[in-house]
């Protein structure tokens, strides 16, 4: 029911909007997608900032809607309220899927121009909502769900068409993302050695490699894994800002190139094509979204938006 | 200080004729006074609810004695929670320290002898805290100024010379080299890494941007060859992982292997060098702050992470800040 009138909603977006012209939202997207989602910010009479209402979806198009099955405010493991935490959300890097918590607490992926895809009651242990974090591949046919709080379990990876767990990653690997084609996920480990190790995991959780990259790649993250499930990609902020490739199996950095960035903070990178790294930016309630292409060093804006005003916090569309 | 006579009798065994020191030598042979170690106790202040160091600087001796080392400064000018600096060469021979009177620098030797004063813009004014670092055999001294309050290079002057080397601004000193001749030090770069350099005082360079494992050493130790780095790694007290040691060459780039130190896991590394004959020694410790810290000095094969003990003292709980000879 709930699925259907966000259906509507959104359809009723797309006709209220035709023939506007977008700076290719996404190059591969004909229609619509998300940008983002966004949680409103209340202030209660403590003065102190609090997640409120439900998680709202920000499109392409600009119109918004709410995502009227998923749970907003965070529950705890016994589903009572926590009332400063949001809970989890994570948009698909091309804008398609949305993952979230249901209402009656299942975790659910929702794809536009399609349905909702329920996972097992089982899916996940009964955590807090607030210590876990949702992740999707760029086309969303991957979900990986990171449990940490005191307690981190391994991450666990399942195929949003079916809901059916592929693999578990250990829980004390830091996923820092899927690799761009859903194949491979990438994760952070602490060495022995007071090192950061890189290491590569299957979606269906076998180890591939693991190795400590130079100083230049683990010291500027956040990094992207290529869908070649080996070539690591970074940049350098500050006043000489560089994209740095890296090749995971022979240890190497591949390639420093100079670029021109915006005046912002990277939020997120991502692998969006097999010569193209996508950042989103962040300056203040500012979004800028570049494109760099891996060979030339060349940089082109994709997108640029203002977050709604009232965000407690926002979740961006990877790619 | 448990012999208070013990003093007088240190500073007023002046020997004529230089610093007495023995080239070649790494330890001092039995009857020749060297120090371990300097401490300088800790004082809990009421009124502002800190602790903060107090009295004087103390040297405990290899024959077990403590010495309190009478002219140097305690703390900072003006800032009563900040140690001044204080620094033994890695033979026990030499100390480094700021003159309480005026914080200038002296270089003396721990046999006795005529104190060096060093020129008095080796500590400009203002300049607050500052470090210094004695090569292994103490003929040269070292001084890091920090970014703040002044920014100033990093120099190196040869005590009976006055001879003065200026380091690039922005290069932090880390120690000098088995003989001497070479010094290394890091410098952030704009990527956010550090790279290593071994300067040769004569002239010339090496420079490298080490990988994590040597960036993320507890201490470092260049060799009389100025090129190979003893890197001391800590050990890993959740993993049950002792502390371990591997090679870097900055000339080429090569890492070995790396092998485990038979020490607990949380030995700390305080102080690593190599001595002129080609040795690699470490300094380490276990005990923490508020209790009695036991330290180890050991020789170690930097390849087999075999090592000899060489030397064991104990430092008192109630130390506010302590240096160990070769620091």
């Amino acid at each position: 029911m709930r699925a259907r009138i966000l259906a509507v909603l959104v359809a009723a977006a797309l006709a209220a909007a035709p023939g506007v012209a977008y700076a290719e939202p996404h190059a591969h997207q004909g229609h619509d997608s998300i940008r983002y989602a966004s949680i409103k910010k209340c202030t209660a009479k403590t003065q102190t900032d609090r997640p409120c209402g439900g998680w709202r979806l920000v499109m392409h198009s600009g119109k918004k809607s709410v995502l009227p099955d998923a749970q907003g405010v965070a529950l705890d493991a016994k589903g009572k309220t926590l009332p400063y935490s949001p809970a989890p959300i994570a948009v698909s890097g091309n804008g398609q899927r949305v993952a979230y918590f249901s209402k009656t607490g299942r975790l659910a992926v929702r794809t536009f121009g399609g349905g909702v895809k329920l996972f097992a009651k089982n899916a996940l242990p009964r955590v807090a909502q607030n210590e876990m974090t949702l992740l999707l591949s760029d086309d969303g046919g991957r979900l990986a769900a990171l449990i940490g709080g005191e307690k981190p379990a391994s991450t666990r990876v399942f195929d949003t068409a079916t809901g059916a767990r592929l693999g578990t990653v250990p829980a004390d690997r830091s996923v820092l993302g899927f690799s761009f084609d859903g194949d491979e996920l990438l994760t952070s480990v602490d060495g022995d050695e007071p090192v950061t190790d890189l290491a590569v995991y299957t979606d269906t959780g076998d180890e591939v490699v693991r190795v400590a990259p130079p100083q230049v790649v683990v010291s500027n993250a956040p990094q992207a894994l290529s869908a070649d499930g080996r070539t690591v990609a970074n940049v350098v902020q500050g006043a000489k800002p560089e994209l740095v490739l890296y090749d995971l199996q022979t240890d190497q950095v591949t390639a420093r190139k100079k670029i021109k960035l915006p005046d912002a903070d990277i939020h997120m990178i991502d692998w969006t094509g097999d010569t193209q790294v996508t950042l989103h930016m962040l300056s203040g309630d500012k979004i800028t979204i570049v494109q760099i292409d891996t060979e030339t060093g060349g940089v082109t804006v994709r997108d640029k938006y203002t977050l709604l005003k009232d965000t407690f916090v926002f979740a961006a569309c990877g790619g | 200080m448990r012999h208070p006579s013990a003093i007088a009798a240190l500073l007023a065994s002046a020997v004529i004729g230089g610093l007495g020191l023995t080239p070649g030598t790494a330890q001092a042979e039995a009857g020749t006074p060297a120090a371990r170690a300097a401490w300088i106790k800790s004082c809990h202040d009421k009124k502002d609810d800190i602790d903060h160091p107090c009295g004087q600087w103390k040297l405990i001796m290899r024959d077990g004695r403590q010495v309190v080392v009478r002219d140097a400064a305690g703390t900072e000018i003006d800032a009563k929670d900040e140690t001044a600096a204080f620094a033994i060469s890695a033979d026990g021979r030499v100390l480094a320290y700021q003159r309480a009177r005026d914080h200038r620098l002296v270089v003396q030797p721990v046999a006795g002898g005529p104190a060096k004063l060093l020129p008095k813009s080796a500590v400009p004014t203002g300049a607050g805290e500052i470090s210094v670092m004695l090569s292994p055999e103490g003929d040269k001294v070292m001084i890091d100024y920090g970014d703040e309050p002044l920014r100033r290079p990093v120099k190196v002057i040869t005590v009976a010379t006055g001879q003065t080397t200026t380091l690039p601004l922005g290069d932090s000193m880390l120690g000098f080299s088995g003989d001497g001749d070479e010094v290394l030090t890091s410098r952030a770069l704009s990527d956010n890494t550090t790279r290593l350099t071994a300067y040769r005082l004569g002239g010339g360079s090496i420079k490298r941007t080490p990988p994590q494992v040597v960036n993320g050493a507890e201490a470092l130790a260049l060799a009389p060859d100025g090129r190979t780095l003893a890197a001391f790694i800590a050990g890993n007290p959740d993993k049950k992982k002792p502390p371990r040691v591997r090679t870097y060459n900055l000339a080429s780039g090569e890492l070995s292997a790396g092998a485990d130190l038979p020490l607990e896991p949380d030995a700390v590394t305080v102080a690593a060098w190599w001595s002129p004959d080609g040795r690699l020694h470490a300094t380490v410790m276990r005990g923490d702050d508020g209790k009695t810290a036991v330290v180890r000095v050991l020789t170690v094969d930097p390849q087999s992470g075999d090592a000899t003990q060489t030397d064991r003292y104990t430092i008192s709980k109630t130390r506010y800040e302590h240096v160990e000879a070769g620091e």
